[in-house]
């Protein structure tokens, strides 16, 4: 047991991370509520104030269907990310340490290029005139290119590409962490490795489900980049309106005032999930 | 006869695991595989379980194949080391796991957990969670998701190596009874020889993945057939020596050089074959007065004691370079302190029944 002293002493620790949280998060996210009440100047701009005339806004039908559809999007991206990273996760836990080292290698190797060098890259990859289309033309599998591009297609092509490494590394460290044994013991007492996997190595991987899930699908819903370069004009997010309201309607408070309304629904589907559906986790298994 | 091994092999690159190890145990037995660790006797228990395919060789439970079934098609069970216990089930879930597998209605299943609950005395803590239990407990928990299976051959993998020396003690007596109760066949995997001698029918000690002796308890520790079984079961004198001459009754012989010895036990060297000659150090008694006309005896010079409580261990030099080491009794006060003093010349004296030969 670690002594009270040294418990005090990490508190001091904690000061510089709490200072950066409070200064370039919590006073922003401030600032954006202040901004979603305040009246819009003529020529861009906020006018203090108070209105809820923003807010109010936010009913018109448009602004509502594209964030139901943004819900949507995030969600079926959800469910594609979770079902291809699944495997992966799996493989790559019960590897051996050379093969996992490499995947992990490979998993992370993304990060190490820019996002929308890597999103432009997608477009020169499934572009009508890009090198998937022309391969398979070539080969004659096709006889004329296939329109990915501006479609809804296009889009879950990027999500899922971006959010594999938030899925799959959660959903490793889970399994990685598994006591082997605990599989042995599960075919012992009689269930064969299917029921096995249901029973013991699905529910020990939930945590990091869960977890994966979270990382998928908060930023999914705030993105606007994706939508842009691979989507097109009819598949604009939530994301897409709060950039526009900035940039070129130049309507800050409305910006601000849709920002708030996702933080908070967000924030409101998080918690709930957190405190309803995430499993009750005991402490680790004591196995010694 | 229940379990039956045939020539098991079992190879990990250059490292032998097994080596045409055979054995047969009859119903009802508490079988202990002893030996150092790594030397292949937790490796046999997992080819019984199914978690590793022999090289070679055969398997048989009921006398029937199984070197070939998985897992979970084998009537065994295993106690894990670390219990693996299933850490998102309680204790009675952990306990009822196979039954549920294998599908047993609600009615039979309860009785079933109940009995094993009663069995190791786990009542009460049902709806516990592995974490909150203490390493015991856990233990139990694990004996009881086995047994609760009524397997016809239980595993158990060095299943007291995480228990404190008190409660593994007490644990002891405890499985001894209630496999005697229960009737099943128990495999135990242990590197503790004192667990093996106290707890088991037959113990099989084994080095680098080869039988090297498997006898009763008694037989192992009175008549070791290897010098690798004498040295791991507690601790042993060894003498070189010869064979002077073989009767009926046992052989005489000579040993470090010149001293006389009779052995009045029956063993199968000849005249003029070089052993050696061992015996344990609770056998040697240590006198100042010289030895009767059935003892055996040496005379050496005290070089170190060592007082430990209800023993005190003395090493004697019979020649330079050549030691043994006696066990002393403290069973008077006044004896542990100043009586045998470094530097006293002692008879040492040993019944003409007691020690052994090997051929060297």
């Amino acid at each position: 047991m670690r002594s009270r002293l040294k418990i005090r002493e990490f508190h001091v620790l904690l000061f510089p991370p709490l200072f950066w949280l409070i200064v370039f998060f919590a006073v922003p996210l401030l600032i954006v509520l202040i901004y979603s009440v305040s009246y819009r100047g003529t020529y861009g701009g906020v006018i203090p104030g108070f209105t809820l005339e923003h807010y109010r806004h936010l009913f018109d039908p448009l602004y509502v269907r594209v964030f139901g559809r943004s819900v949507l999007i995030a969600t079926i991206n959800t469910v594609l990310t979770l079902t291809l990273s699944y495997p992966i996760a799996y493989y790559m836990a019960f590897a051996t340490t050379r093969v996992k080292s490499v995947m992990m290698f490979l998993i992370i190797l993304p990060f190490w290029t820019n996002f929308m060098i890597r999103m432009y890259s997608i477009v020169t990859l499934i572009g009508d005139n890009g090198w998937l289309n022309n391969l398979f033309v070539a080969t004659g599998l096709i006889s004329r290119p296939l329109h990915i591009m501006n479609t809804l297609i296009a889009v879950f092509i990027g999500f899922v590409y971006w959010n594999l490494p938030f899925m799959v590394l959660p959903i490793f460290a889970s399994l990685d962490r598994m006591d082997a044994t605990l599989l042995e013991a599960s075919m012992d007492l009689g269930a064969s490795r299917f029921r096995t996997f249901l029973n013991i190595t699905l529910p020990q991987s939930l945590p990091g489900v869960f977890a994966g899930i979270v990382f998928t699908f908060v930023p999914t819903m705030g993105n606007f980049v994706i939508p842009e370069i691979l989507g097109g004009p009819n598949n604009i997010m939530i994301g897409n309106i709060i950039t526009d309201a900035f940039t070129q309607a130049r309507n800050w408070p409305f910006g601000s005032a849709i920002s708030a309304t996702l933080i908070f629904v967000v924030m409101v589907f998080v918690v709930l999930y957190l405190r309803y559906i995430e499993p009750v986790q005991g402490t680790p298994a004591a196995v010694r | 006869m229940i379990l039956e091994i045939r020539n098991l092999t079992k190879l990990y690159g250059a490292t032998t695991a097994a080596r045409d190890v055979s054995l047969s145990l009859e119903k009802g037995e508490f079988f202990c595989l002893l030996g150092p660790s790594g030397c292949g006797k937790s490796t046999i228990l997992r080819m019984i379980a199914g978690f590793e395919r022999p090289d070679s060789g055969q398997i048989l439970l009921n006398g029937v194949p199984i070197t070939d079934l998985p897992p979970y098609r084998r009537d065994v069970n295993t106690v894990f080391q670390n219990y693996a216990l299933f850490p998102n089930m309680n204790v009675h879930r952990n306990i009822s796991y196979g039954l549920r597998i294998k599908g047993i209605a609600q009615m039979e299943l309860r009785t079933r957990v109940e009995e094993a609950i009663a069995m190791v005395g786990l009542g009460g803590l049902e709806e516990r969670m592995p974490a909150q239990l203490s390493g015991g407990q856990q233990q139990r928990v694990a004996l009881a998701r086995a047994l609760v299976n009524r397997p016809a051959v239980l595993l158990l993998d060095e299943p007291m190596s995480a228990l404190d020396k008190k409660i593994a003690e007490q644990t002891r007596t405890e499985l001894v009874e209630l496999q005697k109760r229960i009737g099943i066949t128990f495999v135990f995997v242990t590197h503790n020889q004192t667990e093996a001698l106290a707890m088991a029918h037959r113990v099989a000690v084994m080095k680098a993945g080869v039988i090297e002796q498997c006898d009763e308890p008694r037989g192992i520790y009175e008549r070791p057939a290897t010098r690798f079984v004498a040295e791991f079961i507690g601790s042993m004198n060894f003498f070189d020596g010869t064979v002077v001459a073989t009767d009926p009754d046992g052989c005489t012989l000579h040993v470090t050089g010149d001293t006389s010895v009779r052995l009045q036990k029956p063993s199968d060297v000849t005249a003029g074959d070089d052993v050696v000659f061992m015996i344990r150090p609770e056998r040697l008694k240590m006198s100042l007065v010289g030895p009767q006309e059935y003892e055996n005896s040496i005379n050496g010079i005290i070089r170190e004691s060592v007082y430990m409580g209800e023993t005190t261990v003395y090493r004697i030099e019979l020649r330079p370079g050549n030691t043994v080491t006696v066990h002393v009794q403290n069973y008077l006060p006044g004896m542990t302190e100043g009586f045998y003093e470094p530097g006293e010349e002692v008879h040492l004296m040993w019944s003409k029944t007691s020690g052994g030969v090997i051929r060297a």
